[in-house]
């Protein structure tokens, strides 16, 4: 798993690539959680690389979500590989989460 | 297990006779218990919990206060045993129990090799057998074998004929014109023949040695350690078989390459499955936890969350994902993987608790996961699948996969008076995650009932989950198209409207359809299986 994060024309990314099971969930959670309490505003997670997501990792997202949630923030996820936007439709999640299709699609959505 | 209840027992004299037989699976043996005025004896405890209480409850039932005098094990295996070594009440009768003198040894010591704990993933503890046979310089008798005669209070006459091969300690125990035979006719399959223990050479001798003893005892019926009674001339053919599978094993002490092969690809497949299953009930489980915290309903969140131990089962599947993919790099042989994925999904099996996940799992997905770890560990044990094939009419089997799809389907939400009512209802539609869309499956079939030849659980299951997950993909316009194309054959075709890629899940709902009893056929957007018609409609 990798991920790295970012600030872009005032907009904040974090790009997850690789497998979130039971090993690298605590440490999505606690860069998602680094980056997310540093400032305000929502931040797009680009989750094209994204291959895999085990329950854990649906627990580590949701965490963070609703920390954010909190001060009225959100995660918005995009980018999601058909296989892992089966996990989230069929676990419920997608009404849980703000999904968008594409980058430009999550952009939009903050705009 | 099915229900039972004493009967005359069929070896002759005034014995009544107890046998719990279990479907075959390698989760735990069939137990017998027989009973004279002066003896009551267990042949093989089993390994379940629940199996274990029902012996003791039946015993408990007996007018006089009867107690068990003698268990009897036909081998150390901890599915026939496990109960013996772990079971708070029983396992305090190790004193009365026999068994050849390795299986003493092996339990003694904590073997984990011979008793096969590791591949099943029990625990043991040190257990002393009270009473452990063939210690002497005993000579063969007249079938070839080693025999020992059990002491008896009454007028039982057990005697034990020492037959390894299945494992060194392997005992058949006759009683009259009755046999209790283990494991022995399932000594030559594959994922059994080969197992830590097996002997080829052995196992040969000893089939011999029984097929000379049924003819010579004049046997009438054999008790398997797994599945129903065999009557004695049918066991003489199995035997034959399984002595002539053992004989194409020459040379063979692992497991044969093509075997393990293909059962690596089936475990990578159904593990594959068995991953998302669990992904999804904790999911599930973590969303109504979610939701009911929203709701500010938090007592009630806190007891669906410990439903499951999602932390336990998501560290499993990472361990089984981490071994697979060292597999795939060639770096592990199929047998390891075999082996790997049979105790990551025994480990799994004992942590779904279903009563507890029932509160708001569906309980379609919770047969589907069982479905799943059985099929596995039955082929991995050496056996096939079993479909339970029978005359079926097709159209309602669809109806009912469609209508059980439909986000309408009423719940108890609004009928429920009380406000704990209300909670558990409202859990239980919250797990109930709707993917598949009002009007989105329709079933195309004529006005007359079509009748196939089927396992319609099966085809249920593999139905379900092809429609959900394609709904999950995005697919809104499904059908369940039935149609006679000939007198002999009924064709059911489950269209997505989608394209579907072969990937392992596809492999697995190929097998799954095959497993209902049909031909499979992939379509670009879904499947079609060939059924043979049926005869009458039910």
């Amino acid at each position: 798993m990798e991920i790295t994060i970012a600030d872009s024309q005032g907009v904040r990314f974090a790009d997850v690539s690789g497998r979130i099971d039971s090993k690298t969930a605590p440490e999505v959670e606690n860069i998602l959680r680094s980056f997310t309490g540093e400032q305000e505003g929502n931040v797009i997670v680009n989750c094209s690389g994204l291959e895999y997501i085990s329950s854990g990792g649906l627990r580590a997202l949701l965490i963070i979500e609703k920390e954010m949630k909190g001060s009225g923030r959100h995660l918005i996820l995009c980018g999601l590989r058909t296989d892992v936007e089966k996990i989230f439709r069929l676990t419920g999640f997608t009404s849980i989460f703000t999904i968008e299709k594409t980058v430009g699609d999550a952009i939009e959505h903050l705009r | 297990m099915q229900a039972r209840e004493w009967i005359r027992f069929a070896g002759g004299g005034e014995f009544s006779f107890y046998p719990l037989i279990r479907k075959i699976d390698i989760l735990s043996s069939n137990s017998y218990l027989i009973g004279s005025e002066d003896d009551l004896i267990l042949i093989d405890p089993g390994a379940i919990p629940g199996q274990a209480d029902t012996i003791l409850s039946v015993i408990s039932d007996l007018p006089g206060s009867r107690q068990l005098t003698s268990i009897l094990l036909t081998h150390t295996h901890m599915d026939h045993c496990h109960s013996l070594v772990s079971h708070p009440v029983l396992s305090s009768f190790a004193d009365l129990a026999y068994s050849h003198v390795s299986g003493f040894e092996a339990l003694k010591t904590e073997d984990y090799g011979v008793t096969q704990a590791k591949i099943l993933g029990k625990r043991l503890s040190p257990t002393l057998i009270g009473n452990p046979l063939f210690t002497g310089n005993q000579e063969a008798g007249r079938y070839g074998l080693f025999e020992e005669t059990i002491p008896c209070s009454g007028n039982l006459e057990i005697t034990a004929y020492h037959t390894p091969g299945h494992s060194p300690e392997s005992i058949c125990y006759r009683i009259g014109t009755s046999l209790f035979i283990g494991d022995t006719l399932f000594a030559g399959s594959p994922g059994i023949a080969g197992i830590i223990g097996y002997s080829r050479n052995d196992l040969l001798h000893s089939l011999n040695g029984l097929k000379q003893m049924i003819a010579g005892e004049n046997i009438t019926v054999c008790y398997s350690g797994h599945g129903n009674p065999i009557p004695a001339v049918d066991a003489i053919r199995s035997i034959d078989l399984v002595s002539k599978q053992v004989e194409e094993l020459n040379g063979i002490e692992t497991q044969t390459p093509e075997r393990m092969k293909e059962t690596a690809l089936f475990a990578e497949d159904l593990m594959a499955e068995i991953d998302e299953t669990l992904t999804i009930i904790s999911g599930r489980i973590t969303f109504v936890s979610h939701m009911l915290e929203e709701l500010e309903e938090g007592d009630s969140a806190g007891k669906i969350s410990s439903v499951i131990d999602s932390a336990a089962v998501d560290d499993l599947l990472a361990r089984y994902n981490s071994f697979a993919e060292e597999y795939r790099r060639g770096a592990h042989q199929h047998i390891l993987l075999a082996l790997n994925a049979a105790n990551i999904a025994g480990k799994l099996e004992r942590l779904i608790d279903r009563g507890g996940l029932g509160a708001v799992i569906e309980p379609w997905l919770l047969d589907h996961l069982d479905e799943l770890i059985n099929d596995y560990m039955t082929l991995f044990r050496g056996f096939r699948p079993i479909a339970t094939l029978k005359d079926c009419n097709t159209t309602e089997i669809c109806r009912t996969v469609s209508d059980s799809l439909d986000p309408r389907s009423t719940d108890q939400v609004l009928e429920t008076i009380s406000m704990e009512d209300f909670t558990a209802a409202l859990a239980l539609r919250m797990g109930r995650v709707r993917v598949v869309n009002e009007d989105s499956i329709i079933v195309c079939a004529g006005a007359e009932p079509i009748a196939a030849i089927m396992d319609p659980v099966r085809f249920e299951r593999a139905a379900h989950t092809l429609i959900t997950r394609c709904a999950a993909y995005g697919a809104d316009k499904m059908a369940l198209m039935i149609s006679k194309t000939d007198e002999e054959t009924v064709t059911i075709t489950i269209s997505t409207g989608e394209e579907i890629f072969e990937d392992g899940q596809m492999r697995y709902l190929r097998r799954a359809f095959a497993l209902s009893g049909g031909t499979v056929r992939r379509i670009d957007d879904g499947i079609t299986v060939a059924y043979p018609a049926g005869r009458t409609i039910i």
